[in-house]
């Protein structure tokens, strides 16, 4: 039951983990045009899901998880995902956004965040995101599937309040969304990850508005 | 009500330089405040640093990184995510982050300035992120501010009502502000300051030292 509801506690977007100031490029690609559907949003926020978020972020911290014990091998999958992240907002995002969010666990003393915390300071580990995510969270006794759903519901629900807070999607629309891609999450939940998979995506057009959106003056969004 | 014991593992904070924060609506002369500080601390021997919270762009990071007032390297920005309040409240890891990036960066640090992107009279900082803050509201944004008795009027450490020389000209009785102003605060100071003159910038000053131990 503890893991259940520790599970509960880090898919809160409430936990202090900077999350709220990552768009993920989705600033960048609903800024592109003024007529975005409700459908056209979810069909990109599954696009997200699928072609990203499950074959790259969810594979490293699954990897993460299993390994959390090992800090050279947690190295060894951080370096992957950078190696693995070409679009360079979305790749410091990711580190960003991981230290921010060890920065809360550090803070807490969750078991094993402040030896991580020092590990990032001494630039021993990168702190993507998935990784640091995958490490803490199986030290809090979230198994793996828990860990998966927790950071899955984490990203699904963060693009839904970056499309509220941007004015193109009302808030019970974007909860439209995120209900009906629940079971999107729990598919791409239930695909295995081998152990020596690496991290991949294939997201172009979002990654491009993600580089344009890095050279604009005008941003609400990190990324 | 009985109360809880929080486990060992109780939140820490580490950080080793004191850390304020000046909030306020925008426009109100949060930057221009810093831009005054910074000579005040700096002749005092302040060893500091800024962290700014723009809405929507860099602007106020990129203003003081081209002052020449400060080493660039002193001065650095946060995104708020079109969220000023949760930036510096509900989530300020971003900006502890940032903090701690900067006292990593120039060993000694002393004091760590959070500038907030601005927002309305709601705004407050979390006390996870500073030791002290001031809240910041100007004449010309109407004399009935410290009346409607925001968060950030009512709690901050200090209540700033800057751009004083305007009052005449947008008809407003100061006076009657900064009494206002001490009324609904319940004996918590209020100061009133010019950025564009240098009024009462030493007393800022000396205020902030105070409050956060480094006075010289």
């Amino acid at each position: 039951m503890q893991a259940l509801l520790h599970m509960l506690w880090q898919s809160d977007s409430a936990f202090p983990s900077g999350a709220f100031a990552f768009s993920h490029g989705l600033e960048g690609a609903l800024g592109v045009k003024e007529d975005w559907s409700i459908h056209r949003i979810a069909a990109l926020f599954a696009t997200i899901l699928r072609h990203r978020w499950s074959t790259a972020d969810r594979v490293i911290l699954v990897q993460a998880h299993r390994h959390a014990d090992d800090r050279r091998r947690l190295a060894a999958i951080d370096r992957q995902f950078e190696a693995a992240s070409l679009t360079e907002p979305l790749r410091v995002g990711s580190r960003r956004q991981g230290r921010a969010f060890l920065t809360s666990h550090a803070r807490l003393r969750s078991p094993g965040a402040p030896a991580l915390k020092e590990a990032l300071d001494r630039k021993e580990i990168l702190g993507h995101l998935p990784v640091l995510q995958g490490a803490i969270w199986r030290q809090l006794g979230m198994d793996e599937r828990q860990a998966s759903l927790a950071a899955g519901y984490a990203a699904l629900s963060s693009l839904a309040s970056v499309a509220t807070r941007l004015g193109r999607l009302g808030a019970i629309q974007a909860h439209a969304i995120v209900r009906d891609l629940l079971p999107v999450l729990d598919q791409t939940v239930a695909q295995p990850v081998g152990d020596d998979a690496m991290p991949s995506s294939f997201v172009p057009w979002l990654e491009i508005m993600a580089l344009e959106h890095a050279q604009a003056d005008l941003r609400l969004f990190v990324n | 009500m009985q109360s809880i014991e929080l486990s060992n593992e109780a939140p820490t904070a580490a950080p080793a330089a004191a850390r304020i924060g000046i909030g306020g609506p925008v426009g109100c002369g949060k930057t221009a405040l810093i831009e005054r500080l910074i000579p005040v601390l700096q002749r005092r021997g302040i060893n500091f640093a800024v962290v700014t919270n723009d809405l929507v762009t860099k602007e106020d990071a990129l203003r003081l990184q081209r002052s020449g007032l400060i080493d660039p390297t002193r001065v650095s920005a946060v995104e708020a995510g079109a969220c000023p309040h949760t930036v510096i409240r509900e989530d300020p890891t971003l900006n502890i982050a940032a903090g701690d990036e900067m006292e990593r960066l120039h060993p000694g640090l002393e004091l760590v300035i959070f500038e907030s992107g601005g927002d309305n009279l709601a705004s407050t900082y979390s006390l996870d992120l500073v030791d002290w803050w001031m809240f910041v509201i100007d004449v010309a944004g109407g004399d009935d501010i410290p009346r409607k008795r925001g968060p950030g009027v009512l709690r901050s450490d200090l209540l700033v009502v800057n751009k004083v020389d305007l009052a005449p000209h947008v008809g407003v009785d100061l006076d009657q502000m900064l009494a206002d102003a001490r009324s609904v605060r319940n004996g918590r100071p209020v100061l009133a300051t010019n950025a564009r003159t240098g009024q009462a910038i030493e007393e800022l000053a000396d205020i902030i030292l105070h409050a956060v131990l480094l006075e010289r």
